[in-house]
């Protein structure tokens, strides 16, 4: 039944494109409805098909978070081993910043003591990581705004 | 002494001078008002000086450059033969050619009317959207996916027009075909390849004026959207601060163009030749295995059709086609799809305001026009005018760069209905 809707309202428009004088066209009987049917679709199948993307690329966006995170575990079970290796070499102890490790959050430890190890290629050891005072200064604001600024 | 007067005369009479008309002189006026535009107010210069001059050449008369009868199919001279079998006889029968004939073009055809080829068969706009993904990230869409929906509403400023068109007939101070209110309807999808394309398709007589009057209105963003976006919204709205975008990988950016590509040109097979080569542009961007390509597209070669495009557009507009009322009503009602587009995508915007528990910030919606990156711009101006510390860029991008591909995508709806 609306297949057949469809179809009838599709051959309206056509007819009425046929007609290619406007005065003509307005004068169909079917012209109003077939705008409106122009009108409406145009809108839906926009919408229909943006929201065929948001969905996909929601789920590719979950999956990858998912990947991302084993990942992401993966890594920091080496940057473990890694350190527990470079501390256990301890040939110098290079002084690293600050002390004791107030948030508990190893994973932060270890992505630090990995860049580190990667930078210094030597033994060295972390006495202790300390949270910076996070406001920005006010030049590097400055900075920022000059850079991000539109006009 | 009267081979000479005899000479001089013929001289004037091949001179401009002898088939100057008045219309010529206001288009030539007029091309001129297009040259301030471009050159002071630098109104989208690239793209409006090449169509100021090429308005300007073409309504010089009796240069040849642009013949606008060569592309007229009705005053096509010729007659196509019919052979039909009767027996042992064969008739043949002629019926008058009404298509376009591109040999005509071909043969008589000046300097101006061979670069049009390349509007008149959908060469240019694809080429130019091919340097545009190479241009664009789209990373804050994919981090974002939400941002779809408000390039899709922005898009009901073209739905709107095609319906304001259609009403203005009714009360007979105007009269646009259908194709022709879709034409001028796409002004509101704010991009001007996207108008070109379509308008060259259903509507070329109108080409001249819908493309002015496109660039002019992307030019005006930042004059047309802020009191639209202001009225909308409350201040407290408006100052909403967006947490960070998440880290997009270049395999979800890679996997992107391709996905996009056949799921649109799947369902809208029209629009594939603007979004196909979109994303075809932007997978050779985020690839990264073919920065010669890249470079070529977005430079050399853009410029190139910009310039082939810009003063092929302008040639169109001849005094037949510009100075009419017709003119008039596309300037305003492609300002109205402009503020209705806006309006949309700002509404959209406060329901996922709402929706999403006041996390998302109503002004990234008015960027759901295309018009890249002016009108992402424009959301980050309006945001940091409420509150300094408010960056709203990278997230006026994802619905920005989803207006292009919604923007696209309408064309081809519109094209697959009525073309």
């Amino acid at each position: 039944m609306n297949n057949a809707l469809i179809l009838m309202s599709e051959n309206a428009i056509d007819r009425i494109q046929g007609l290619g004088d406007a005065k003509l066209q307005l004068s169909d009987p079917d012209y109003w409805s077939s705008v409106g049917i122009i009108a409406l679709t145009g809108i839906l199948v926009v919408f229909l098909i943006l929201a065929i993307l948001i969905f996909i690329f929601w789920l590719m966006g979950t999956v990858f978070k998912v990947v991302d995170k084993s990942k992401k575990a993966r890594a920091e079970k080496k940057a473990e081993a890694e350190k527990t290796q470079a501390a256990a070499v301890q040939t110098e102890q290079v002084e690293e910043t600050v002390a004791e490790e107030e948030s508990g959050d190893e994973e932060i430890v270890a992505v630090i003591s990995a860049a580190i190890a990667a930078y210094t290629e030597q033994g060295f050891k972390i006495k202790s990581i300390r949270k910076r005072s996070s406001a920005r200064s006010a030049w590097s604001a400055a900075g920022i705004s000059e850079n991000t600024r539109p006009f | 002494m009267e081979i000479f007067t005899d000479t001089l005369r013929s001289l004037i009479d091949t001179s401009g001078f002898a088939a100057f008309t008045w219309q010529n002189g206001v288009m030539i006026l007029l091309s001129f008002v297009l040259f301030y535009l471009a050159i002071v107010k630098q109104y989208e210069p690239l793209l409006m000086l090449p169509i100021a001059f090429g308005m300007l050449l073409t309504n010089i008369p009796l240069t040849g450059l642009y013949t606008p009868e060569l592309w007229d199919p009705a005053t096509n001279p010729y007659y196509a033969p019919e052979y039909i079998e009767d027996g042992a006889n064969i008739l043949v029968q002629f019926t008058k050619e009404t298509s376009l004939d591109y040999g005509r073009v071909l043969h008589d055809g000046g300097l101006l009317d061979m670069l049009y080829l390349g509007v008149k068969l959908q060469i240019y706009p694809p080429i130019i959207f091919l340097g545009i993904g190479a241009m664009t990230d789209f990373g804050p869409l994919i981090a974002n996916p939400k941002s779809f929906l408000l390039g899709a509403a922005a898009q009901g400023g073209i739905f709107f027009t095609f319906l304001g068109a259609c009403m203005l007939n009714m009360t007979g101070i105007a009269d646009f075909t259908l194709k022709e209110a879709a034409s001028i309807a796409i002004i509101g999808g704010a991009d001007g390849p996207t108008a070109i394309y379509l308008t060259s398709k259903l509507a070329p007589q109108l080409l001249g004026s819908i493309a002015v009057a496109a660039y002019s209105y992307m030019a005006l963003v930042p004059v047309i959207q802020p009191p639209i976006m202001r009225a909308l919204t409350t201040k407290k709205e408006r100052a909403v601060k967006m947490g960070q975008l998440r880290e997009v990988s270049k395999l979800e950016k890679v996997v992107f163009p391709i996905a996009v590509t056949v799921i649109v040109a799947l369902i809208v097979p029209s629009a594939a030749p603007l979004v196909g080569i979109l994303m075809f542009g932007n997978l050779m961007k985020e690839s990264g295995v073919c920065d010669r390509l890249v470079k070529t597209a977005t430079n050399e070669l853009m410029n190139i059709i910009t310039i082939f495009l810009g003063v092929t557009v302008g040639a169109t507009a001849v005094a037949d086609n510009f100075l009419s009322w017709k003119t008039i009503f596309i300037i305003i009602l492609g300002l109205i799809a402009f503020c209705v587009g806006t309006a949309c995508g700002v509404l959209l915007g406060k329901l996922m305001y709402l929706i999403s528990g006041k996390k998302i910030n109503p002004l990234i919606g008015s960027a759901g026009v295309s018009a890249v990156p002016m009108a992402a711009r424009v959301s980050q101006k309006e945001g940091a005018r409420e509150n300094p510390s408010n960056f709203l860029l990278m997230h006026a991008m994802g619905p920005n760069v989803a207006g292009v591909i919604g923007s696209a995508v309408a064309a081809g709806v519109l094209l697959s209905i009525l073309g």
